[in-house]
């Protein structure tokens, strides 16, 4: 998947904000911006930067997530390359090593102790993130990291991954999305966002599967998201079921966390093209030489983005987030959500079986999202190409 | 803007740091606009900006002046430069963004600057002004790629704008849902292209070809082949179908609209477009395939599109790359294949002259054993008393009699007709007529024996010769992470390649 921007194509904003940290290196500073502003893509060329004006320096990189640390690799080239060390947020507090410059990316999602323990081992501190994208109850609100960090804020304003159809259903979920004024979505590209219902929860598994496996291609993978590990083992089952497949087994835990080994073995064996990830289960490198699904939590799938993106089960009573988190958090599962249909590069597809869909998608505006009724499937001689 | 002001445009770097000094160097760069409307003022205005990018509405500030701007300029005598002027922030009355996207863009570092920021009143000639500049740099990567590829000029009038309408993107393919679907596999190009053939014939004769030709099934097929990085014409049976396609358009509504080129366009396109990298030894090999079925026009023009459709650091890299002499202030570069259509065209022309040489030379042989069997027999016949070992002596004689005069008058076939179509490749493009070569004829003791090319012979179809230059480029740089040399599975396309051309009529050079 390739992510990285070169320098010649970063706009000017963009520019600006990096020679602006760079003449400031001192300070903390906080890069923000809606999604798809490009937060990571400018940290990772201030490391860059860093990097060069200072050889002997130690510099590490955190991400939030396993899935996001393997992309972020993949961004660095060249000698600088071997002198970034790139790590989970949870793998550097365990590993209580002090750098020089720490870059810390989606930093509304780290506990404000934890972001306290960072800066402690941090001589220097730069964070990217946007706190209307915070998904974990105990994330780091505004105030927190302000509070800690003392930064520097520069906003970055040019939406470069979504299509304006797509900000306007991200703020139709999330309206308090603050860091969206004045921001504008640069990319053109004319994609429809669908939002489909179905009578039964087996006819949208069918759908869902055949539409994100035929849309997947070597590179460009399709991403089926969901709010729980449980949604997640729900659809498998019911997949295994439509493909007349074996059960996948259940997700056990193994050293306090989910271990998918065996869930994704058992798709491999039955050559189904569908790969859990997240968590360190899974790679993203997988789909670079065959078409292949994703299957991920919202929680997940943060920082990542793909060009076909499916919600499916986004039903009346489908539960995003839990009752007690939203009454701590009554937006909680507002920004999940946001998060979820932000990663959408080009199409974006809703689906619900229940008579009417979830109450955050309800109320889309009509005139970027198309309502479409599934019919059944033609026959196959019958498909009208052209 | 109701009256003509006089304006000053400064890049956004050059605007911080106006604010932040008090001074910029302006020479020859303050301009007169009528009012808003005045694209023509405008485009002049812009004309004399530094060459930055256009995509970006931050690029640009414009600065409307003071009517008594001149008294705010400062002529600096200097020991270096007589003419330097200075143009202080006093001389103006107000900043204007370029557009009211840029306005937003610049909002927070004009806050921090203390700067008073106008309404866009400039929008429309600012995106009147891209647009065009827009075009004329897609147009030069058209034309670079041309050159690039050895091609001669591409002859864009004879694009019927229908057609030059769908291949640009700015009509949407008929069913582009469908399309979309289609996206970055070979199913793509082929389904634009038969869609183009349905808008253009009309339904019913499409449903009927499309039924003919199995036109859903083709599709059906190849939306499940990613080898997008292969050339998209290497399949035989594929390139019969679009020349068919062809004919049904040249026969029905009299224009020459080449269903080849079509799909070498699209294809492009999507895999420009998806993202994906372009394979130069395959776009070559398509390139020169619409250059040998439809001519050189048509191959530069197919050249140009695509040309149109990549990106500028792309096309700049392979114009740096292939003649790297030319740019001496840059380090060379190496490509990976050669870049040059007419090379290909030659070397397919000799493979293809020596298959068909192979083939009469096969036939020819066969012709030459039969003979020496029927001489065999007569002189069986003739000396049926003759002991063995005289009687085999005999028939060696009178074989290597009957072979000498056929012989030289199969090999003189055979060459004859390797050279012709070799002269074809590398003469001015003039058709000639390979079956039409006078049959051959062996010396039988029984009489004559004709031996047809046009027989059961595999003949290669016409090649109009390229009218492209096939002098060897020296590729000694490097394009780098750009480009990808061959796709993976060279041989099989290859193989594809060589089977057999179809003899139908060749398209003009219509696109």
């Amino acid at each position: 998947m390739s992510w990285y921007v070169p320098f010649n194509q970063l706009s000017i904003k963009q520019r600006s904000v990096l020679d602006g940290i760079s003449k400031q290196l001192s300070k903390p500073h906080w890069i923000q911006g809606f999604a798809g502003t490009g937060k990571t893509v400018v940290i990772t060329h201030l490391i860059e930067r860093v990097a060069a004006d200072q050889p002997k320096a130690t510099l590490c990189f955190i991400t939030f997530t396993h899935a996001l640390k393997d992309l972020v690799s993949t961004g660095f080239h060249g000698p600088v390359a071997t002198r970034i060390v790139i790590k989970t947020h949870t793998q550097f507090l365990s590993d209580r090593r002090t750098y020089d410059y720490v870059f810390l990316d989606e930093v509304q999602d780290i506990k404000p102790g934890d972001l306290t323990r960072i800066k402690a081992l941090s001589e220097h501190m730069y964070v990217a993130g946007d706190s209307d994208q915070r998904i974990y109850e105990e994330g780091a609100k505004e105030e927190d990291i302000v509070r800690t960090v003392q930064p520097v804020a520069w906003k970055l304003l040019e939406i470069f991954r979504l299509t304006k159809l797509l900000r306007d259903v991200a703020l139709s979920i999330l309206p308090k999305a603050r860091i969206v004024e004045g921001s504008d979505a640069v990319k053109t590209a004319n994609v429809t966002i669908r939002l489909i219902p179905f009578e039964k929860e087996s006819n949208e598994v069918e759908w869902v599967w055949d539409e994100a496996f035929r849309r997947s291609r070597p590179g460009d993978p399709s991403v089926i998201l969901f709010p729980t590990h449980d949604a997640i083992a729900d659809f498998s089952w019911k997949l295994a079921n439509h493909l007349k497949n074996d059960a996948p087994p259940r997700v056990r835990f193994s050293k306090g966390k989910r271990d998918y080994t065996p869930f994704n073995e058992h798709w491999s064996e039955n050559d189904t093209p569908l790969v859990y990830l997240g968590n360190s289960f899974g790679s993203l490198a997988e789909s670079e030489t065959k078409p292949l699904v994703y299957l991920m939590t919202f929680h997940s799938s943060k920082g990542l983005d793909f060009r076909n993106v499916f919600i499916p089960s986004l039903n009346s009573d489908t539960v995003i987030v839990g009752k007690r988190a939203l009454e701590n958090d009554p937006d909680l599962d507002r920004r999940v959500l946001f998060v979820a249909v932000t990663r959408s590069r080009e199409n974006l597809f809703l689906s619900f079986n229940s008579k009417k869909p979830h109450p955050h998608v309800a109320n889309l505006p009509k005139s970027v999202v198309t309502d479409v009724k599934v019919t059944k499937k033609p026959n196959s001689d019958k498909e009208d190409f052209f | 803007m109701d009256h003509s002001a006089w304006m000053f445009v400064a890049t956004y770097p050059e605007w911080l740091n106006w604010i932040a000094i008090g001074r910029i160097r302006c020479n020859g760069r303050v301009s007169r606009v009528r009012d808003s409307e005045d694209t023509d003022g405008f485009a002049l205005l812009m004309d004399r900006a530094p060459d930055i990018s256009i995509d970006d509405d931050q690029a640009f500030i414009l600065a409307k002046l003071k009517p008594n701007f001149r008294s705010f300029q400062q002529d600096v005598a200097s020991s270096n430069s007589q003419e330097l002027t200075w143009l202080l922030i006093e001389a103006v009355d107000e900043f204007i963004p370029v557009s009211d996207r840029g306005a937003r863009l610049i909002e927070a570092d004009a806050q921090r600057a203390k700067a008073k920021i106008g309404p866009a009143i400039f929008q429309n000639a600012w995106q009147s002004w891209t647009s065009v500049h827009k075009d004329l740099r897609a147009d030069c990567r058209g034309r670079t790629l041309v050159k690039v590829m050895g091609l001669s000029e591409p002859n864009l009038s004879s694009i019927p704008s229908q057609i030059s309408n769908y291949l640009s993107g700015k009509i949407s393919l008929p069913n582009a849902e469908k399309a979309s679907e289609l996206r970055a596999t070979n199913a793509f190009a082929w389904a634009a292209s038969f869609a183009v053939f349905g808008v253009l014939v009309g339904e019913e004769e499409k449903r009927a070809r499309t039924q003919e030709l199995g036109l859903g099934e083709v599709i059906r097929k190849l939306r499940q082949d990613f080898s997008v990085k292969e050339p998209v014409l290497k399949d035989r049976l594929l390139r019969d179908i679009g020349q068919k396609l062809s004919e049904v358009i040249q026969s029905r509504l009299g224009i020459d609209v080449s269903i080849l080129q079509l799909v070498v366009v699209f294809h492009y396109a999507d895999v420009i477009a998806s993202g994906k990298d372009v394979v130069l030894h395959s776009l070559v090999k398509d390139i020169g395939e619409v250059v040998m079925e439809c001519g050189p026009i048509a191959g530069a023009n197919t050249a140009y599109m695509i040309g149109r459709a990549m990106d500028d650091i792309a096309v700049t890299t392979l114009a740096y790359a292939s003649t790297p002499l030319m740019f001496s202030s840059l380090v060379p570069g190496k490509l990976p294949c050669s870049v040059d259509v007419g090379n290909y065209v030659v070397e397919r022309q000799q493979e293809l002259a020596e298959q068909h040489a192979n083939t009469l030379k096969a036939q020819a042989d066969a012709a030459a054993a039969a003979a020496a069997a029927a001489a065999a027999a007569a002189a069986a016949a003739a000396a049926p008393a003759m002991d063995e070992s005289l009687e085999q002596e005999s028939i060696k004689n009178i074989l290597s009699d009957v072979n000498s005069p056929a012989q030289p008058l199969v090999e003189n076939l055979i060459n004859t007709q390797a050279n012709e179509l070799i002269s074809n490749s590398e003469s001015d493009g003039q058709q000639k007529n390979i079956s039409a070569a006078e049959p051959a004829k062996i010396i039988d003791l029984k009489g004559v024996v004709e031996v047809s090319a046009s027989l059961d012979v595999d003949i290669q179809p016409l090649i109009p010769s390229a009218n492209i230059g096939n002098q060897m480029r020296s590729h000694d740089a490097v394009s780098g992470a750009l480009f990808s040399g061959t796709p993976a599975q060279e041989g099989q396309s290859k193989a594809q390649r060589s089977s057999k051309t179809s003899s139908s009529k060749k398209r003009k050079d219509n696109l």
